[in-house]
């Protein structure tokens, strides 16, 4: 298939959410629901209330837009977790741990089951003022690939998220690319 | 039961889903709906409920009921999987099982809150189930009256002895429906003749007997002769009409001396005479309202555990609605607003203790709402206060941690949050958009204001500079819009008006009402919401098109740079068109104070789409033939512009329904209320000043008159649009503005008038030459009931006029030009 030019070198973030949305989550059904139903991606069913069951987030994000479950939202999404991780990051120079899709899962959650999440505004603040925290530290990154960084080889960016993998990809691939072929220029030229 | 207790609302919800569940693929279920406020939010409220339940359906807006007979030929007739059939605000008054052709297995949903119901909707028809507000349960002995005369009917048509025959309760349906316009006439003449009948049979002991075989009333079993001699051949009534006509006929007694038999049968009618008064009586008292379709809906959604907080809120406003236009009395209303006002509380989804801070918001003036700065300062988390914390563990810190939380998603003001959409219980004034005019625009054209103070004349608005003064408020402060009062005036204004008010004479100002926030948006109030809809429901797809996308016929898009438009219109997109609309709208609108705050750009972009969609889809609407001459040409697009007139109010419907998700559409209804509302006073105000108002035995009448033609503005006229800023024509096109108008001049009159008569005004509507006539009883604060319904029917009868009752309500007609004063003659010896 031909994608366009933009698509080449990366995803897109709804495709990135659309990934994320396969991710297992708990739900607390408030309806039985007593058939199983089966679709393409698997069997799910029969949802008995009050007993919690792991569904693909998309479907749990499904029932709750119909009123039909609660979400219970991962150990990470909590307003005081993620207050002390922003201070975390502001405090250290690298990337603090987070869950791989972190961005886009909260992303979703805090839009479609507010009610699920204690102190969802906290919570969606927390998330913004962390996103923007490790964004810039990614541009400030930037500066560092540098010819010396071949004499390294390798540069290490650990706990990247995958929007944000996603967001640097193409410029950062393509630089190191180039500088890459500096840095081998300048090799065989000291030689 | 072919009706619904209120207890048992969810069983019909239940039956609705089971049956649609039954035919996964098809569309089993109708939604009709007529074109107000209360059946716009009841339709929503469905709406959701169906699609959360994966329920497919359809919405029809009906206007009449002729739409409804071209409804009910394109989706009802031959429609085999159609189940459910659900009609809000529509329906509930007529026969419907003799309108609708309804399929085999289909049932009739009908959620109606005009009053007097169909008894044989209610009582009789399987098919036809009508959702009670309790009030059909009080109805015990109507209903035995009606079981009574239905049982009697069956057993004397086989019976020799008794001839009280003759009496009809099936009817063709077909023949019920091309008599329908009839039918409603000759139900009152039904009624005119139960009168005469009771006194007829009151005395029959004297009468002498008529021979009449009882085979000829018997005759055909259909025919009903009557009596009075009207003249007219009998219309059937839809089977639920119970004014039996016994027929004049008797045999003569037998001379056998069966005197005991005699006896029981005079027992028998007299019982019968007493059941026909009982349901003449519930038929004559005159028409007036129950509870709204909404709250029905609300009912309903409790039972099944679905409620929302838009569900609510939309109850809210159906509520206002019925109360704003004098349909229920101010007891009803508190009632109902008491309940709804416990439900507030369930739906404050900001977190931390919103109850707290919301019993303190209720004190706070009605204006801080607006004020975009303050809630700004209180809603902002502050983060570095609360990085101060030592440690960060779990454990200990958590309750200090939560408590901090909760107070920092708290507001100073109104909002709380971006996503708050909660609604608050407050004290409202009866001053029509107090927050969107400036603060004398607000008095002056306010209802009540107008009426209490007399505004028509100079000395009114004399009386209304003065309690501006005495207010302490300086004149340059009440002609701003109020928003942009000085702070310190816009606290006083309530408390001043409070104690100011009983020297005017303007002691009941308040009631309570709610208000909803909208994140960072308008706090908006119920009242401010109804308005709104109805300006829509009247207008909005023409204003909209003109309006929102910037008035591109007279406006001079040219010189507009795109980069005016400031960063709050995020929606403009991508497309360099839909910026520079949005920035041509906010050009044009800044004069009108609204700024650019609207998202002018998504409502333009969502407007063109609008129009694609449902301006190709009009009904019937003619292509191009090729090889047409010029004559059919004009022709053609004649008839088209007239269809696309008629088209023209559904795509207002739909834009109402839109409004109520949409907060900015509301706010652009609401601009176009208050159009609409400076044209009612000015009309109504030249109305009284220039006497216009013709007063007869009975009532009053009024005519009125087409201000000077359209002008120039806006030269292309859209259809069935505004004509023109200020033109009064817009009364003859619309029956709630002109209702309005009536109860302006009505409490007008009777603050200043000595006599307490009712009103009956006609506005005249120049696209189809004939004239809306609406009539308006004297307005008590207890009972409401209109016998206006009636009485046009009868005078219509009378004068063999051209009659069309339409949108569904007895009291609103509409007569050809030419018929006009011979209507009102004969009106003025039947009321």
């Amino acid at each position: 298939m031909a994608l366009p030019k933009a698509l080449r070198s990366s995803l897109t973030p709804q495709e990135i959410e659309f990934i994320a949305e396969n991710q297992q989550i708990t739900i607390v059904p408030t309806r039985a629901i007593n058939d199983k139903f089966e679709l393409l991606s698997g069997e799910f069913g029969p949802f008995r209330p009050p007993l919690k069951s792991k569904v693909p987030l998309w479907l749990a994000l499904l029932l709750k837009r119909k009123g039909k479950c609660t979400i219970v939202p991962p150990v990470w999404l909590d307003a005081e977790y993620l207050e002390a991780k922003l201070e975390e990051e502001r405090a250290s120079a690298g990337f603090t741990e987070m869950p791989f899709m972190w961005l886009e899962t909260a992303n979703l959650l805090v839009k479609d089951a507010q009610d699920d999440i204690p102190h969802y505004e906290q919570v969606r603040n927390y998330i913004k003022g962390i996103k923007e925290c490790r964004g810039n530290k990614a541009v400030a990154g930037l500066k560092f690939i540098t010819i010396d960084l071949f004499s390294q080889g390798f540069l290490n960016l650990d706990n990247l998220g995958l929007m944000e993998v996603n967001e640097i990809k193409p410029f950062f691939a393509k630089a190191f690319d180039e500088m890459g072929k500096f840095s081998g220029a300048l090799a065989t030229d000291k030689q | 039961m072919v009706f619904t207790s209120s207890a048992q609302l969810g069983a019909a919800y239940a039956r609705i889903k089971s049956s649609a569940a039954a035919q996964p693929n098809a569309n089993t279920v109708l939604v009709i709906a007529s074109p107000d406020p209360d059946a716009l939010c009841a339709c929503k409220m469905i709406s959701n409920l169906l699609k959360s339940d994966c329920i497919t359906h359809q919405i029809i807006p009906v206007s009449g009921y002729d739409v409804l007979d071209r409804t009910n030929d394109l989706k009802i007739k031959n429609n085999d999987s159609l189940r459910s059939i659900i009609m809000l605000n529509c329906g509930g008054v007529i026969d419907i099982a003799a309108t609708l052709s309804i399929p085999p297995e289909a049932t009739v949903y009908i959620i109606d809150s005009h009053r007097p119901l169909h008894l044989g909707s209610i009582y009789k028809y399987e098919q036809v189930m009508v959702l009670d507000d309790g009030e059909i349960e009080e109805m015990k002995d109507v209903e035995e009256a009606f079981n009574a005369i239905e049982m009697a009917d069956s057993e004397d048509d086989d019976d020799d002895e008794d001839d009280d025959g003759g009496l009809d309760l099936e009817s063709d349906a077909e023949s019920e429906r091309e008599a329908r316009p009839k039918t409603r006439i000759s139900r009152q003449d039904d009624e005119e003749e139960v009168e005469e009948e009771s006194q007829i049979i009151d005395n029959f002991d004297d009468d002498g007997e008529n021979l009449d075989g009882e085979g000829s009333d018997l005759s055909g079993g259909r025919k009903r002769k009557k009596p009075t001699g009207s003249g007219q051949s009998t219309d059937d009534e839809g089977g639920a009409e119970e004014n039996a006509s016994p027929s004049r006929s008797r045999h003569r007694p037998a001379l056998d001396p069966t005197v005991a038999k005699r006896r029981k049968s005079m027992e028998k009618r007299r019982k019968r005479n007493r059941y026909l008064d009982t349901l003449a009586q519930y038929y004559e008292e005159g028409s007036y309202y129950g509870m709204s379709a909404s709250q029905l809906v609300y009912m309903m959604l409790t039972q099944i555990g679905k409620v929302t907080g838009d569900a609510l809120w939309m109850s809210i406003i159906a509520l206002t609605d019925q109360y704003l236009h004098e349909r229920i009395g101010l007891g009803t209303y508190k009632a109902s607003a008491l309940s709804f006002k416990e439900d507030t509380t369930k739906f404050d989804l900001s977190g931390g203790a919103a109850g707290g801070a919301g019993e303190e918001n209720d004190n706070n003036p009605l204006d801080g709402d607006d004020d975009d700065d303050d809630e700004e300062f209180g809603a902002m988390p502050r983060l570095p206060a609360a990085l101060n914390i030592n440690g960060v563990g779990a454990g200990g810190q958590n309750r200090a941690a939560r408590q901090r939380f909760a107070a920092a998603g708290m507001g100073q003001y109104g909002s709380k949050g971006a996503d708050d959409r909660s609604i608050k219980c407050v004290e409202e004034f009866r001053l029509m958009l107090m927050r969107h005019w400036s603060f004398y625009d607000c008095m002056f054209y306010s209802q009540y204001v107008a009426a209490q103070l007399g505004t028509w004349k100079e000395k009114g608005r004399q009386k209304l500079t003065n309690l501006m003064a005495r207010m302490g408020l300086p004149q340059t402060q009440t002609h701003q819009p109020f928003t942009e009062m000085k702070i310190s005036f816009q606290k006083e204004v309530r408390t001043k008006l409070l104690a100011l008010g009983p020297t005017f004479s303007m002691s009941q100002l308040q009631f309570p009402s709610f208000v909803r926030h909208n994140g960072y948006k308008i706090t908006v109030s119920a009242s401010d919401s109804v308005h709104a809809l109805l300006a829509l429901l009247d207008c909005g797809a023409s204003w909209m098109r003109r309006h929102a996308v910037g008035g591109v016929v007279d406006e001079a898009v040219s010189d507009v740079k795109v980069g005016d438009s400031s960063g709050t219109v995020a929606h403009a997109g991508a497309s360099s068109i839909a910026a520079k609309i949005s920035a041509a709208a906010s050009a044009k609108l800044t004069g009108t104070g609204m700024g650019t705050r609207l998202g002018a750009g998504a409502v333009s972009v969502k407007i063109s789409e609008f129009d694609d969609v449902i301006g190709a889809s009009v009904e019937g609407y003619e292509q191009p033939v090729p090889g047409e001459d010029e004559v059919e040409k004009a022709e053609r697009e004649a008839r088209n512009r007239r269809r696309e007139r008629e088209g023209e109010w559904v795509k207002n419907f739909y834009m109402a329904y839109d409004a109520l998700d949409n907060i900015d559409l509301i706010f652009h209804g609401i601009q176009l209320s208050m159009q609409f509302q400076r044209i009612l006073v000015k009309t109504g105000i030249s109305i009284i000043e220039k006497n216009m108002t013709k007063t007869m035995k009975t009532f009053r009448f009024t005519v009125v008159n087409q201000s000077g033609g359209g002008n120039a503005h806006g030269g292309q006229r859209a259809p069935g649009g505004l004509a023109g800023e200020s033109d009064s024509s817009v009364f003859g096109r619309s029956v709630a503005l002109l209702n309005r108008l009536a109860v302006f001049l009505m409490e007008a009159y009777r603050e200043h008038k000595k006599k307490q008569l009712p009103l009956v005004i006609a506005a005249y509507n120049d696209e189809t030459e004939s004239y809306l006539v609406i009539g308006v009883p004297v307005l008590k604060r207890g009972e409401k009931k209109n016998r206006f319904g009636m009485a046009f029917l009868k005078a219509a009868q009378r004068t063999n006029v051209a009659f069309r009752s339409d949108a569904f309500d007895n009291s609103v007609a509409e007569i050809q030009k030419e018929d006009l004063l011979d209507f009102v003659e004969a009106l003025q010896t039947l009321v």
